[in-house]
């Protein structure tokens, strides 16, 4: 029954999303836009997803191991919150939550339609389109709501068939959730943070898409999707964060990025959709980068829906079945329409997509907001082509290549330290045309404090060129925010204005520009955070008998003895480590480095302890406990780690109050112009 | 404190702060790389053939470390890096190096950034600057771009105003931006745009009438037969587990205890076969109160021949061996496929009314099943030898 | 830094090359679907098995496969936490059996797991008395082989020459047509993949 009830509603919001897309579509050609008539399909939709997610999520918490997909990634001594989480942990289940994420996406940009809005009509009918083809997936070849036709012995399901009508045979138990899933929270939450990313980035693709075909190319629907590239941007954001994060907490190699296709899958459109609203300032403000605009939209969109085919596809990982699923083949189909749809109606459109020439100078915000652009882009181009070449070699030249952290590193580095420049300086050169004596009097106190930064670095025996590099941008960027902040602020006061009215006055009145300041700051602790976690890190391995201590950097590591016990999903096998100061007798902390094994896993998961210093982290991360007492452990220490998670919230935040930023009016002259 | 003199100040700190970096960057004497730092560095230019994308130094799992140690082994043992290297790329092939070779392939990954890189500049300066007032209807293809236009230059002049207010601009470079804009905005000022035809108007209402009917009539179609065939094939009460399937012998159940058992059924009333293990159970345990308790509920659903055997065989145990005869053979009208009824027919004919002859017809039917387990052929031919002596 | 583009010139371009694009990677990407990413061609075929010793895992003392030399060897790896080696077990204990007394070799080496659940798999699936079953210490032998992950399986012919290797759970009648061509000299299929590789 639950398999016939979620199949119906998936069923329902795919019919929903081509109703949709239809009227959407044709009352954007025709110009008689019924907000009505939108709405309706829209609450359908929406109220559809969320009913067909719930669906699954009471399959599971029921243990209805009719449901292959509840069989298969549950089990009856699942804890009940990775019941919830294994809703959208697997494939299936992950493009239930993202039909019902965009089921609410459509649903709060078809609200603000207004009778008569053709751009926002069309982009409702595209939206429509995205959501025809997820709720299709779903109810095709990736149907969550499979019935269990042949159960495992043992547990878990074998063989399922489409129909919900099909004979169920369901086993006793599930296979269980999966082991890293249960081991960390985490892994169970950034994933749907960026799917909100991803999916909010449908918005204004299929604004400029709509606005291509209508040929309404002007900056109205930047203005419309600005909020939704924003909010899209804060959860890409905090999931890249979390996912790092979890990578560092939970993965137990002792570090948060390895520029795996995963994690690039990720980063590509961050970075694109960074570029994006940067370039979204230059022509709301002075009208210029119009068909870059659309170019950088189509490409964000188009970077989640590869991002997903590449994790989803099992092209470039195992995805661990040897048949795999035909999901692949649809992204792949989707995706190619996406960027020949995209790209084609751009080029067909080229005629409307021109702005006029209104830079006046090179040397000019608008200028160093290209500067960032390019670099920007080509900070993604190069992650892109890192990720896909070794695929093109091993498919025109046969040999199985890999393109790694060297690579990776080397090219991000030099970009990064241009990015911290152009953050340092861009923000305070004034736009039109700078006079250099200006920007040379607001850069040169930040100058001076990046470089007193360095400096003390190196007295305090920094030695990594990269990492002084680093401190002295940072230091930069952050000092000259901070100033120029401050003298806003003194300005402010001046009006007699309290000094918290005048901090706050400050931001309120620029929003958009104190957000994207605030995030700067935080790209900036952050940046300084991967460097020192990077260049100027000690790790050591370190064998251990019970009783024997060592001294590693500025700690003391002394083996206490192991230990097993069993938690409420898992048993636990570990060693008690005494961190102590370098001196071995003042403790700091007991830590404890473990494996944890989950039932119906055969893998054991590793997990590291760390303990967070406000100088640097201690990172334990358990390798070998021998039969003869011994125990091999990798120490690490981590200078200035919580910078890094400081920085990232500080970045997120800072977009979150652009988001306050409100929008132009003008709206309703657009509108009169239309209907005149 | 003079415009001159701070600037003097900050120069000379910029360069003392400079200096003390440069000078302290500056390495003294020659780094000397240990062997753990060697063996670090070349496990981090080599791939974990198994993990994704991390490094050897960098993976967690048991032969991450187990390559870790025999790295440091290699190291310790004098290898050069590129022995090391090339002995781990004839174990693994090529995909071990994480870093992508100079030459071939990886001059693509090097070379296309810095060309991009190098055309992305040429198009940033190669950028038209504006030159004088823009020529009107130059690229206005629309009203939007019209309105769009004539937009930015009005806030132009008002930015103009305000970056001139706060000494932003050069005097001369701040009128000769203003004559530029002020031109523009006259220019656009005259600039019309004649309407676009109107594309719209066709009367579309049938087909959108027509559409709607069909989907709405296929909706309502696949809901019937969904209800239907659902609420007819699944057993009753099944909301949650989908009913467990009829051939309950494709599942595992000796890991399932009694009670568990007892709960399903209590749970799924109508659940015939895993009621007819239940009983069995109880039946082979001897508890037979419990079993018949779960026979009746059985027979109260169905006249399963299982059930009405055993039941029948426990009502000749408790001495009523006229209806259990009579429960066995109505057991055996509906198949003859079980080996049990049989078994029990010739005993109740035999030890229960003392039919000898009459045992002889089921237990020659045993005999002549060729699967039967050697055990109870043995107690099948040693009652026949015993029934047929008797006779 | 997009000029504006001209319909009849740059936008064709664009179309052009994007199309071009979208062929090549989509070609590229249609070709690796129901591929293992993971399996690899494996360098090792044809060349001299590694000399390694390996502990017993029921007994004192080690073995070196070098010793074997004369024989037909397979070198199956396994581990208890390997599901796969499940699937195998009983066709490699068989085979064992049916090949005792010709000179062929079976060396089961336990890799990545420790003796006890690697003695407890054996105990629950069952050991044949002409394998030998070996223990992997550091991987080496794993590392050797270029293993990349369980269950796989080497056939070395009587020169100590590695000739086939099978990735994934192997069957009872690829053991035997493979032994059999090595016998009487035929070539046999350097890599043959039946299924994932697991590693933990």
């Amino acid at each position: 029954m639950i398999a016939a009830v979620g199949l119906l509603c998936v069923l329902i919001a795919l019919g929903a999303a081509g109703i949709l897309s239809w009227r959407g579509l044709a009352a954007a050609r025709s110009g008689e836009v019924n907000r009505k008539l939108l709405i309706q399909p829209a609450a359908v939709l929406l109220i559809a997803g969320i009913a067909a997610f719930f669906w699954l999520e009471l399959a599971i918490v029921s243990h209805d191991f009719s449901i292959k997909y509840v069989a298969n990634t549950t089990s009856r001594d699942t804890p009940f919150i990775f019941l919830l989480a294994s809703g959208w942990a697997a494939l299936e289940g992950s493009i239930v939550l993202w039909g019902m994420l965009l089921g609410g996406f459509v649903w709060f940009v078809v609200r603000r339609i207004r009778d008569g809005d053709r751009l926002a009509a069309g982009a409702a009918g595209i939206m429509g389109l995205v959501a025809v083809f997820w709720f299709g997936l779903m109810a095709t070849v990736a149907n969550p709501f499979e019935i269990c036709t042949a159960p495992a012995v043992d547990a878990g399901c074998n063989g399922s068939s489409w129909s919900p009508l099909a004979a169920a045979m369901a086993p006793l138990d599930g296979r269980g959730a999966n082991p890293l899933l249960q081991n960390h929270i985490l892994m169970a939450v950034h994933p749907p943070l960026l799917y909100v990313g991803y999916v909010g980035f449908t918005v204004p693709f299929a604004f400029a898409i709509a606005a291509l075909w209508l040929r309404q190319t002007g900056s109205r629907w930047l203005e419309v999707t600005h909020r939704w590239s924003l909010i899209s941007w804060v959860f890409l954001t905090v999931g890249i964060l979390l996912g790092a994060w979890w990578s560092y907490e939970v993965l137990g190699w002792g570090g948060y990025w390895a520029w795996d296709p995963v994690e690039n899958a990720a980063l590509l459109p961050w970075l694109v959709a960074t570029a994006f609203i940067h370039s979204a300032v230059v022509q709301r403000k002075r009208g210029m980068l119009q068909a870059w605009n659309i170019v950088l939209v189509i490409s964000t969109f188009a970077l989640t829906v590869l991002g997903t085919f590449l994790t989803r596809s099992g092209v470039i990982f195992s995805v661990h079945s040897f048949t795999q699923s035909a999901v692949g083949p649809a992204l792949l189909w989707f995706l190619g329409i996406v960027v020949v749809g995209g790209f084609g109606l751009f080029a067909a459109r080229a005629d409307v997509v021109g702005s006029s020439p209104r830079l006046d100078s090179l040397a000019s915000r608008e200028g160093v907001f290209l500067a960032n652009n390019l670099l920007l882009t080509l900070f993604a181009f190069t992650v892109l082509l890192g990720t896909m070449l070794p695929l093109l070699v091993e498919a025109f030249a046969g040999n199985q290549v890999t393109v790694g952290r060297p690579f990776f590193d080397r090219a991000a580095i030099p970009l990064s330290f241009a990015l911290l420049l152009a953050m340092g300086i861009g923000p305070v050169v004034p736009y039109r045309s700078a006079r250099g004596e200006i920007v040379w009097e607001r850069i040169r106190p930040g100058l001076v404090f990046g470089l007193g930064a360095g400096a003390l670095a190196v007295v305090g025996a920094v030695r990594s060129v990269p990492v002084v590099i680093a401190v002295i941008l940072g230091g930069f960027v952050v000092a000259t925010i901070m100033r120029h902040y401050l003298m806003r602020v003194v300005a402010v006061r001046r009006t007699g204005v309290g000094w918290l009215g005048a901090a706050g006055r400050v931001i309120n009145h620029e929003p958009s520009y104190w957000g994207g300041q605030i995030s700067h700051l935080g790209l900036a602790l952050a940046a300084v955070a991967i460097a020192t976690s990077s260049g100027i890190a000690v790790r050591q391995s370190v064998t251990l008998a019970a009783g024997e201590s060592m001294v590693v950097d500025e700690y003391c590591v002394e083996y206490l003895g192991p230990f097993t016990r069993v938690e409420a999903n898992r048993s636990v096998t570990g060693v008690e480590v005494a961190l102590m100061r370098a001196d071995c007798s003042t403790p700091l902390k007991v830590m404890q480095p473990r494996l944890n094994r989950y039932p119906h896993a055969d893998q054991a998961v590793a997990t590291p302890d760390v303990r967070t210093g406000f100088v640097d982290d201690v990172y334990l991360s358990l390798s070998s406990l021998t039969s003869g007492g011994t125990v091999s452990f990798d120490v690490f220490v981590f200078p200035l780690m919580w910078f890094l998670w400081l920085g990232g919230i500080v970045t997120a935040l800072g977009g979150s109050i652009a988001l306050r930023a409100g929008r132009r009016t003008r709206e309703s002259a657009v509108e009169l112009s239309n209907v005149a | 404190m003079s415009r001159r003199t701070s600037n003097y100040l900050y120069m000379g700190a910029i360069v003392a702060l400079l200096a003390v970096v440069v000078i302290g960057l500056i390495p003294r004497e020659a780094a000397v790389e240990t062997d753990a730092e060697r063996a670090h560095r070349i496990a981090s230019g080599l791939r974990c053939p198994f993990c994704s994308g991390e490094s050897i130094a960098e993976a967690p799992s048991g032969i991450g470390s187990d390559l870790r140690a025999l790295i440091a082994e290699q190291v310790a043992g004098g290898m050069s890096d590129d022995e090391i290297f090339d002995y781990y790329v004839s174990v693994y092939t090529e995909r071990v190096l994480l870093s992508p070779p100079l030459l071939g392939w990886g001059l693509i990954l090097w070379l296309l950034p810095v060309l991009l890189l190098v055309a992305g500049i040429l198009a940033v300066l190669g950028r038209r600057v504006r030159a004088g007032p823009l020529p009107s209807g130059a690229v206005l293809a629309s009203r939007d771009a019209l309105e769009d236009a004539r937009e930015a230059v009005a806030m132009d002049l008002a930015d103009l105003d305000m970056q001139e207010a706060a000494g932003e601009l050069d005097p001369a470079t701040g009128a000769q931006l203003r004559a530029a804009y002020e031109a523009e905005r006259d220019a656009l000022a005259a600039t019309v745009i004649e309407p676009a035809a109107d594309d719209g108007g066709r009367n579309r209402s049938r087909g959108r009438t027509v559409a709607g009917a069909v989907v709405l009539f296929g909706g309502a179609l696949l809901l019937t037969v969904l209800v239907v065939v659902t609420v007819r094939d699944r057993a009753p009460g099944d909301l949650i587990t989908g009913g467990i399937a009829s051939d309950a012998q494709q599942l595992d159940f000796s890991t399932i205890s009694n009670e568990e058992l007892e709960e399903t059924v209590a749970s799924h009333p109508d659940s015939i076969p895993i009621r007819l293990m239940l009983a069995a159970r109880y039946f082979t345990d001897g508890d037979y109160a419990a079993a018949s308790e779960q026979y009746i509920e059985v027979l109260n659903r169905e006249r399963h021949p299982e059930a009405l055997a055993n039941v029948g065989w426990m009502l000749h145990l408790g001495g009523d061996s006229a209806s259990g005869l009579q429960l066995v053979e109505e057991s055996l009208a509906l198949t003859g496929e079980l080996a049990l009824p049989h078994w029990y027919l010739a005993n109740i004919r035999y030890h229960g009314f003392g039919d000898a002859a009459g045992a002889v017809a089921p237990l020659d039917t045993l005999m002549a099943v060729e699967t039967l387990p050697e055990v109870f052929r043995s107690l099948v031919a040693e009652l026949l030898a015993e029934v047929e002596a008797a006779s | 830094m997009t000029t504006p583009p001209q319909r009849s010139g740059l936008g064709t371009w664009v179309t052009v090359g994007i199309g071009l694009v979208v062929i090549v990677f989509g070609a590229v990407f249609a070709g690796r679907f129901n591929r293992d990413p993971d399996m690899v061609a494996s360098p090792m075929i044809g060349r001299p098995a590694p000399a390694v010793a390996m502990p017993y895992l029921e007994k004192d003392g080690e073995l070196v496969l070098a010793d074997l030399q004369g024989d037909i060897v397979v070198v199956n790896f396994w581990a208890s936490w390997c599901t796969g080696c499940r699937t195998e077990h009983e066709a490699l204990v068989t085979a064992a059996g049916a090949y005792a007394g010709s000179d062929v070799s079976f060396v089961g080496v336990l890799h990545q797991d420790r003796a006890q659940p690697g003695i407890g798999f054996l105990d629950e699936f069952g050991r044949s008395a002409s394998f030998a079953y070996v223990m992997d210490e550091g991987s080496k032998a794993g590392i050797g082989f270029g293993v990349l992950g369980l269950p796989q399986t080497f056939f070395l012919d009587r020169s100590g020459t590695i000739v086939g290797q099978v990735n994934g759970p192997i069957s009872f009648s690829m053991l035997v047509n493979t032994l059999d061509a090595i016998l009487v000299g035929r070539r046999v299929d350097p890599v043959t993949e039946t299924g994932d590789l697991e590693n933990r």
